[in-house]
């Protein structure tokens, strides 16, 4: 029997909220999922889903209106409730995130090179020089061409594709442990987006990092990640290795999702759909969020359902599967 | 609207509006909604005073010259023994007649004006602005000594020359709003849908910019106000024996020992600016409730 | 086959001001393209951005101005047509954009919205019947008729992108041009709206050209597929073909690079990762526009730009391609 390694990101029942006018909102719903050391997971959802709220919540980026709860802990460390000043010596440093429009998350009044010499001299104390040099190191690791002279650049003076390289140029400073990736391909052309996940897939093998993929494309999972966390209306719904889960789905949402998809590598006449829209979270019926759209749906479904293990680390949260109850 | 469904008798669900919703949004915004009462208030009071006042305004009582505030005369009087109480609701009757008739004058020529500019575009555009830019730099005094000196003092005279100024203004941000309603998708759909210039001008770009306009026009009326005083106050404008805010404020800026005669003008166009204020906030947040 | 629409040579380019004494710089957005769309047939536009296929699609139906070459459709040359022809056009040829929340205008109710076209070009048809027409095409699209008097803001993205579907169909046209109409919406809500489409099609006897990025759902719905970049096309031809024998270097780049919901596909795939930088369309390379980033390229690629020529059923534009 192998001894159980501690997870580097332990999520237990994290819970966010918002405050709005009309309403209480629960974006995220008793949220709980183990990273480990290594692994690159994929968090697949549609809008309402929670993906991107809950790794705003982990790194403490909430809207001011926005309450958590639950557990997350990262190296062991507690970050719910955790001063700012302490946060702030995790993130930026050992957590990273980038986010999916690089020209919003990038200054657009200061160079390159300011944005990139601040992280390394804030974190690692190093001084402009130094900084500097690290800086164009990295930025021809990501293979951003004359990396010496376009340092000093403005973001605007980038395409896309090497701005989002900037951006992840920038996370990687710090060599963290873990990076949370939020949609960065989904607003890049197709063909750049390969190079992008060619260009995390090296890197990860490089400075050994863990990563967090948040994306609604399942063949962008397909291609980059080891497992996915598939969200609904707040709820984890399933997670599983990326080999377990598009061969044998078991929760009805991940079989309707991957039903729906046209693929390129087989034809349909029509394609499946699933009936309804996505949910208004002002409005969430009692229990599981998807019941209305469910083809499977119970009585069951209206009630508080447990995730249960169906095999290792397949994990299901649905009231009609089988498997023990966690 | 040109399409009726109502008139079908269709047994449609009660929708909400847009003008519905936004007023339920006002209504939720306390400060902005007693600021809207004042004003209701202050203006109901310069049309009922005077009306029902015992006292005319412009009877002078040589034996009550400069009195403080008492039970005959609740806010004092001047220096020729007028009633100050009948000449305040009368001088405000003046400054809101000139500024919501500007006002009203103002989001005609404004709306108009730069929507065609921001519409049209290219050359049309550029000289309609470059109109605007020349007629801004004309110094806003001189320009009504100007007219006073070719029509002579009178109250239509501070009405159009505030009119005359203050439509560059909403012109300008009209033609700003304009540039962004025209490049959006549902303007191409109408023009791929066959309808004529005018017509999205009409239909599509004024409905789409009556929200901000509301909002400058509600900031509009207090600049007036303003305006209106400082030409009363340097003697342009109106004239005696009738008053308005700016006349009174001078009369009491000039007799500062008789504290009366500046404090009740001042006090009543504090209020009424800042009830303007607080309204076209309470507007903006109604009107784009993200 | 019927051809419903000629287009030889098209050019859309669009001048950029710059400064008074600096020489204007134009964008060579659509630079010289030539390709037939067949009545009944689904033509699908695929390519990434800077490649002209909005510019294109917006040309074709009068969004933007043809600068040169031209277009046949019902006879009239759309590079030349007037207002009155347009209109005529317009009955024929409709348009769904891309962002169903921002097509529909939030003052107006659905009824107004759908209604629209119709009203401005037939005049002459009575109240009733417009609502009658309004109805009946809000049943086509899945829409039901108590909506009729909501305003969009009431509506989720797919049901927006409904409406503007109605609106396009009310004038019974023969061609919808849709500009990456599914790729705002939820993966969930893309398949409603794209099996819409096909149904409609059907029923319709419509004639689609589907301009999109996502290849995926390109092959789904289309017939033939014309594969352009950065102004120009590079390959043209049945769907089966082009998917299954791709033979322009960039149609294999591209389809290589397209992420399939499969993960033992996906480790075994070898990419084709371009090098490079998209060129500016201001400044497009000379001779074949793709050779800057063409793993095949040689001297002859810079020189002059390749003929279409037709190789294996399809319309290539490569010198490399027999």
């Amino acid at each position: 029997m192998t001894a159980k390694k501690i997870p580097l990101l332990d999520v237990r029942n994290l819970t966010v909220e918002f405050k709005v006018q009309d309403g209480l909102v629960r974006a995220v719903n008793g949220l709980s999922f183990k990273v480990y050391d290594g692994d690159i997971i994929g968090i697949v959802g549609e809008s309402g889903s929670g993906k991107s709220q809950s790794m705003l919540a982990i790194m403490g980026l909430l809207a001011g209106n926005g309450k958590i709860s639950g557990s997350v802990k990262f190296m062991g460390q507690e970050l719910v409730g955790i001063s700012t000043a302490k946060l702030n010596k995790i993130r930026g440093d050992k957590m990273a995130m980038i986010f999916q429009d690089p020209m919003t998350s990038l200054n657009p009044y200061l160079k390159i090179s300011s944005q990139m010499t601040e992280v390394l001299m804030l974190h690692k104390n190093m001084s402009y020089k130094d900084a500097l040099a690290e800086s164009i190191k990295m930025l021809d690791r990501v293979k951003i061409p004359d990396a010496k002279n376009r340092v000093h650049l403005y973001p605007h003076e980038f395409s896309g594709g090497m701005r989002q390289r900037v951006m992840i140029a920038m996370s990687l400073l710090t060599k963290p442990k873990l990076l949370i990736a939020d949609e960065p391909t989904t607003a890049l052309d197709v063909t750049v987006q390969a190079q992008i996940l060619e260009l995390l897939r090296d890197l990860r093998k490089e400075f050994g990092m863990t990563i967090i993929f948040i994306t609604h494309d399942m063949g962008v999972v397909a291609n980059l990640c080891d497992r996915v966390n598939v969200m609904y209306g707040g709820w984890l719904m399933e997670t599983a290795a990326i080999q377990i889960i598009f061969k044998n789905p078991i929760h009805p949402y991940t079989q309707a999702l991957l039903a729906t998809i046209p693929s390129l590598d087989h034809d349909v006449d029509k394609l499946k759909t699933i009936p309804g829209e996505p949910p208004n979270l002002l409005q969430l019926p009692a229990g599981c969020p998807f019941q209305e759209r469910c083809s499977q749906v119970s009585a069951a479904c209206t009630q508080n359902i447990p995730l249960r293990r169906v095999e290792n680390r397949h994990v299901v949260k649905c009231a009609n599967s089988n498997g023990v109850a966690l | 609207m040109f399409v009726k469904a109502k008139n079908l008798n269709l047994d449609t669900p009660k929708t909400k509006g847009f003008w519905l919703s936004v007023f339920s949004r006002l209504a939720r915004n306390k400060l902005a909604m007693t600021s809207g009462c004042i004003i209701v208030v202050l203006t109901l009071l310069c049309i009922v005073v005077p009306m029902f006042s015992s006292v005319a305004y412009d009877k002078t009582d040589w034996g009550q010259i400069m009195q403080s505030p008492s039970a005959a005369h609740w806010f004092g009087t001047d220096s020729l023994g007028r009633d100050l109480f009948v000449r305040c609701f009368i001088g405000g009757r003046i400054t809101f007649e000139i500024a919501f008739a500007a006002a009203f004058v103002v989001l005609l020529v404004g709306i108009f004006y730069g929507a065609i500019a921001g519409y049209v575009g290219g050359k049309l555009d550029t000289i309609m602005m470059r109109i605007v830019d020349v007629l801004y730099g004309i110094p806003f005094l001189f320009f009504c000594i100007l007219l006073i000196t070719l029509f002579g003092n009178s109250m239509a005279l501070s009405f159009v020359a505030i009119a005359a100024i203050s439509w560059l203004d909403m012109s300008r941000i009209v033609r700003g709003q304009t540039l962004s309603i025209k490049h959006k998708e549902f303007v191409e759909a109408a023009m791929i849908s066959g309808v004529s210039n005018f017509k999205i001008i009409t239909r599509h770009v004024i409905p789409n910019l009556l929200g901000i306009v509301i909002v400058y026009a509600a900031l509009t009326v207090p600049n007036m106000i303003v305006m209106s005083a400082v030409l009363s106050f340097f003697g342009l404008g109106v004239t005696e024996p009738m008053t308005s805010w700016g006349l009174l404020i001078s009369d009491g800026a000039q007799n500062m020992q008789a504290w009366w005669l500046l404090l009740s003008p001042a006090t009543l166009m504090v209020i009424t600016l800042l009830s303007f204020a607080f309204l076209a906030n309470g507007l903006r947040d109604a009107l784009d409730p993200r | 086959m019927k051809k419903i629409l000629e287009v030889k040579n098209l050019k859309v380019h669009f001048e950029l001001s710059s400064g008074l004494f600096k020489p204007k710089k134009v964008v060579h957005a659509v630079d010289g393209i030539d390709f037939e769309v067949f009545e009944g047939e689904t033509l699908g536009i695929v390519g990434e951005s800077g490649c002209g296929k909005s510019s294109l699609a917006r040309a074709l139906c009068g969004l933007n101005k043809i600068t040169s070459g031209s277009a046949l459709f019902n006879g009239i040359d759309l590079a030349k047509a007037s207002a009155k022809q347009w209109d005529e056009v317009h009955k024929q040829m409709q348009f769904i954009f891309q962002d169903p929340v921002a097509a529909l205008d939030p003052r107006m109710t659905v009824a107004e919205i759908i209604a629209e076209p119709l009203v401005t070009l037939y005049p002459n048809m009575k109240q009733t019947e417009v609502m009658a027409k309004v109805f009946s095409t809000m049943k086509l699209v899945g829409l039901s008729q108590n909506q009729v008097n909501r305003y969009p803001q009431e509506f989720s993205g797919g049901q927006c992108q409904r409406i503007g579907i109605a609106r396009a169909l009310i004038l019974e046209p023969k061609v919808l041009i849709c500009d990456e109409s599914v790729s705002a919406l939820d993966v969930s809500i893309k398949a409603q709206i794209i099996n819409l489409l096909q149904e409609l099609q059907q029923k319709l006897k419509l004639t689609i050209l589907f301009i999109s990025h996502d290849l995926g759902v390109i092959k789904h719905i289309c017939n033939r597929i014309l594969v352009m970049y950065l102004g120009n096309i590079m390959e043209l031809g049945a769907k089966k073909t082009i998917y299954s024998d791709p033979l322009h270097p960039y149609t294999k780049a591209l389809l290589s690079a397209v992420p399939v919901a499969n993960p033992e596909l996906e480790k075994a795939k070898v990419i084709q990762l371009l090098e490079g930088e998209l060129p500016s369309p201001v400044n497009p390379p000379h001779g074949c526009v793709f050779h800057t980033r063409c793993p095949l390229a040689s001297e002859a690629c810079s020189q002059s730009r390749p003929a279409d020529k037709t190789v294996r059923e399809h319309s290539v534009s490569c010198f490399k391609v027999n």
